[in-house]
């Protein structure tokens, strides 16, 4: 489990970005880390991965912290961020300086994703294109058979194919209960179907984190052609032949998630939401 | 604190594959630039035999120095943008395996390779010319092969705590500015003991050129001192290294 208590941060001469946050993430779900631009998820990630540092309160993973940086920590957290660089060095190369350090590296998954995503593993790492880039490095991760898999943006700059290449992967290589996976996004339709829980965050707060399955038991989402002038509708966005709507799951109707809309709703009535999915 | 061997050996694994084409590069170099300097040397003997023995010694001391403080400063490329920081960090090995695995290389290894390096130079030249040189000229080569190297191995150690220091310190241009804090702590501190020189009754600024003289005298005299300096920067790399952000 994640457990952030009480955390607040800062980056130097500014204001906090976070104060007094309290979070978790349990153990076996994919969660969608959503929010828009500068609302802090790559801030959140890397103080998750310890590559920050809390100015108050703790972050810690199954009981420890990630900033000590302990080595037996480190090799159960794979984050791949938004940025990356990678050195000049063949597929096997980069396997042979890397993956020494991860003791569950597993070299016949690595090449079996590698297979599945149409990389061929013996060029040169630069010769990759960047989309090729990151489905290398998100095949490392899945190899590397780490607890804790942090993706900071990881569906910036792939093309459709390789947005879906990406869904599968993850879909069929999290394979144990032990594992988190974080994805934190701002295109939220590049995850349908392959969270199982949300987290957003906007203006430095967890607006909410919950099951997907638990949103669609307590909100409707439902279209028509005509916009309804019912009460019960919090949000309404219009959508091609007519209005996506959502309201309140009263009866328990059978829902079906729109994520962006869903995102849209949350963040414009924060106060609602927080109140209907905390009951 | 976590250390261990296997690890230590999976960093320099590391490092060898990630740059070994430049290591080879700079080794190619430093043969280049001390074989030059030794022709150089070799050249300024015929005109002026114990200035050209003392060149080629300095030569040498400025290859080791400047090598090193270039070598220190660029393997810490690792920390010079945000994705690069994010992957160096990321490696799951102890924040002294990866102090251990990089103080290897730019101490022990480059100071003893390049001495190495220059003391083949030098008994090869003596080897050569030898012979043929005034005896003015060997009794300089042979006080300074002695006395100096270890001087300034002595002043490479401090030197390059200083600089490992400021590579963790500073995420970009690392050694442009720590040459720069060093350069004016030193001036600082000249600057603020000349207003205590009172009686030479000269201006200040001839009090700070009397001081800096001073200060940079004794300073050169105490290679122990740097000796006993450096493991106070190394602890402090360890910690600024230990807390580094990205």
């Amino acid at each position: 489990m994640i457990s952030i208590s009480d955390m607040t941060y800062s980056y130097p001469k500014k204001q906090p970005l976070f104060e007094d946050m309290n979070l978790q993430f349990e153990q076996g779900k994919i969660y969608g880390l959503l929010g828009k631009n500068g609302m802090g998820k790559s801030t959140l990630l890397k103080l998750i991965g310890g590559y920050l540092f809390p100015k108050k309160g703790l972050v810690k993973l199954n009981g420890e912290e990630p900033q000590n940086r302990r080595p037996h920590l480190m090799e159960q957290i794979f984050f791949l961020s938004e940025e990356f660089n990678l050195p000049s060095l063949s597929i096997r190369q980069y396997l042979a300086a890397f993956s020494p350090f991860y003791s569950a590296f597993d070299n016949a998954r690595f090449y079996n994703i590698l297979d599945e995503l149409g990389i061929d593993a013996d060029v040169k790492l630069q010769q990759l294109s960047y989309g090729q880039k990151k489905k290398f490095i998100i095949s490392f991760g899945l190899a590397t058979g780490a607890k804790y898999l942090i993706f900071d943006e990881p569906t910036n700059g792939l093309d459709i194919p390789s947005k879906i290449d990406f869904r599968k992967i993850i879909a069929e290589h999290i394979t144990t209960n032990e594992q988190i996976v974080i994805i934190s996004t701002h295109q939220i339709n590049d995850l349908e179907h392959l969270l199982d829980a949300i987290a957003i965050i906007d203006e430095g707060k967890i607006v909410m984190i919950k099951e997907i399955s638990e949103i669609e038991e307590s909100v409707l989402f439902t279209t028509a052609s005509t916009l309804s002038e019912s009460d019960a509708v919090i949000y309404h966005q219009r959508i091609p032949g007519g209005y996506l709507m959502i309201s309140e799951n009263k009866d328990g109707q059978p829902s079906k998630i729109e994520i962006e809309a869903f995102f849209n709703a949350v963040t414009q009535n924060k106060t609602f939401f927080s109140k209907l999915l905390n009951r | 604190m976590d250390f261990s061997i296997s690890r230590l050996f999976q960093l320099i694994n590391k490092d060898i594959l990630l740059y070994k084409k430049k290591v080879l590069l700079a080794i190619v170099v430093a043969i280049f630039v001390t074989f030059f300097a030794t022709v150089l040397a070799h050249n300024l003997v015929s005109l002026n035999a114990g200035g050209g023995i003392q060149g080629l010694f300095l030569l040498y001391i400025f290859l080791l120095l400047i090598g090193g403080g270039f070598l220190t400063s660029t393997n810490l490329g690792d920390l010079r943008s945000v994705s690069s920081r994010i992957s160096y960090v990321g490696i799951p090995a102890s924040t002294l395996e990866k102090l251990v695995c990089k103080l290897l290389y730019t101490l022990p290894l480059y100071a003893g390779g390049v001495s190495l390096l220059i003391w083949i130079f030098f008994k090869g030249y003596m080897a050569m010319y030898g012979d043929v040189l005034p005896a003015e000229a060997l009794g300089i080569a042979e006080k300074m092969s002695t006395v100096l190297p270890l001087y300034f191995l002595r002043l490479y150690v401090f030197g390059h705590a200083v600089a490992l220091f400021f590579s963790f310190f500073y995420n970009t241009y690392a050694s442009i500015k720590g040459a720069l804090v060093c350069i004016t702590a030193f001036l600082s501190f000249c600057f603020i003991r000349s207003f205590f020189i009172t009686d030479r009754g000269f201006g200040l600024l001839e009090n700070f050129g009397q001081s800096t003289w001073e200060v940079s005298s004794y300073l050169s005299m105490q290679p122990n001192a740097f000796m006993v300096l450096a493991p106070i920067f190394w602890v402090l790399s360890y910690f600024v290294f230990k807390r580094k952000s990205v």
